[in-house]
């Protein structure tokens, strides 16, 4: 025991830092990197399950924290800032914007349009997508061809694995 | 920029523009990187509006002037735009017809202000999504931010200017 933590009333604190350090030397012996896989093999009922992470869950671990990052700083730039948004929009435009920052589908802006309905643009090469989310929650969008300032595709659509479908049809 | 003295409304009433050939266009401005970003195209999509669009007629305005606020200001960091009234006029959505509508709202600065609005109540948003697309596309660059116009511009586009009244004045006696 440590002389500072020889006063009674700290015995009780001693005590458990103790005991704690013990448990935290065993898990570390648990969860020793050369030893992980034996000990999973062994101890398979076992509630720990320890595996090293591989280089590529380490990437999604870094990408996923990233995402995290860009959908917080959407909420707050764009959504917390806008009270005249309505509350079906902000809804809809934070589980649009999740789906399409985990499909990778990065808008290059996000602006207030008429309506209190947010407008997101997404560009690939010569393809650019207007994907519009309105007060009540419904979404649309619509893709030009910008060299050839044509109309590719105009629609409502009704779901959001709908409309990741045709996001990736055209900026993939 | 001097503020051009035609502007000022004074006691002058507003102009049905429908009597005027379509062959009018309207200058549309742009505040750079809120409205505009460099390097990208102008109009940007999600900056123009379906209903109270604010530009200026060319049968009372040259591009240029739209350049100048409420204030007569002069702003020559915004990108002027215009846009041919026949572009506007005729356009057809697969869902129906639906047409935009310019009307001249003068303001006391500025005779020649005009709103423009897609004609209609309970428009489907695909079609306002393709209508402003189409606006996008049919638009002409008359000058990008800063850009300042030449020593004869004004000259010129005045001369345009007196031609085109004339032109009006001309087919509203027929």
């Amino acid at each position: 025991m440590t002389p500072a933590l020889n006063h009674p009333d700290l015995h009780g604190l001693s005590q458990t830092l103790s005991n704690f350090t013990k448990s935290h030397k065993k898990l570390e012996t648990i969860v020793d990197p050369d030893q992980g896989n034996n000990f999973l093999k062994k101890n398979s009922t076992s509630t720990y399950k320890y595996k090293p992470a591989s280089i590529q869950e380490r990437n999604d671990a870094i990408s996923f924290s990233e995402s995290k990052q860009k959908i917080a700083e959407f909420k707050r730039a764009f959504l917390e800032r806008n009270d005249d948004i309505g509350i079906k929009c902000k809804n809809s435009a934070i589980h649009i914007y999740s789906d399409l920052i985990e499909n990778k589908l990065i808008p290059i802006r996000v602006s207030i349009i008429e309506d209190n309905s947010l407008c997101l643009t997404l560009a690939k090469s010569n393809v650019k997508v207007y994907l519009e989310i309105y007060d009540d929650g419904s979404m649309g969008f619509i893709a030009e061809n910008v060299s050839a300032k044509e109309i590719i595709d105009n629609r409502d659509v009704e779901s959001r694995p709908e409309l990741i479908d045709y996001l990736r049809r055209y900026l993939k | 920029m001097r503020f051009p003295r035609t502007l000022l409304k004074r006691n002058r009433t507003e102009i049905r523009i429908s009597l005027y050939a379509t062959k009018s266009q309207v200058f549309i401005r742009f505040k750079p990187e809120i409205q505009w970003t460099p390097g990208e195209d102008i109009p940007r999509y999600d900056q123009i509006r379906t209903e109270n669009q604010s530009c200026n007629w060319d049968l009372l305005s040259i591009p240029i002037w739209v350049r100048f606020d409420d204030s007569k200001n002069y702003k020559d960091d915004y990108a002027v735009v215009g846009i041919f009234l026949a572009h506007l006029l005729k356009k057809e959505s697969n869902e129906g017809n639906y047409f935009w509508k310019i009307e001249h709202k003068p303001l006391d600065n500025n005779y020649s202000h005009c709103d423009l609005s897609i004609d209609g109540s309970q428009i489907p948003k695909s079609v306002k999504r393709q209508m402003k697309l189409e606006l996008k596309h049919s638009q002409v660059i008359h000058f990008k931010p800063y850009e300042k116009p030449d020593f004869l511009y004004s000259l010129k586009e005045r001369f345009f200017l007196k031609f085109r009244k004339i032109q009006y004045y001309f087919n509203k006696s027929n």
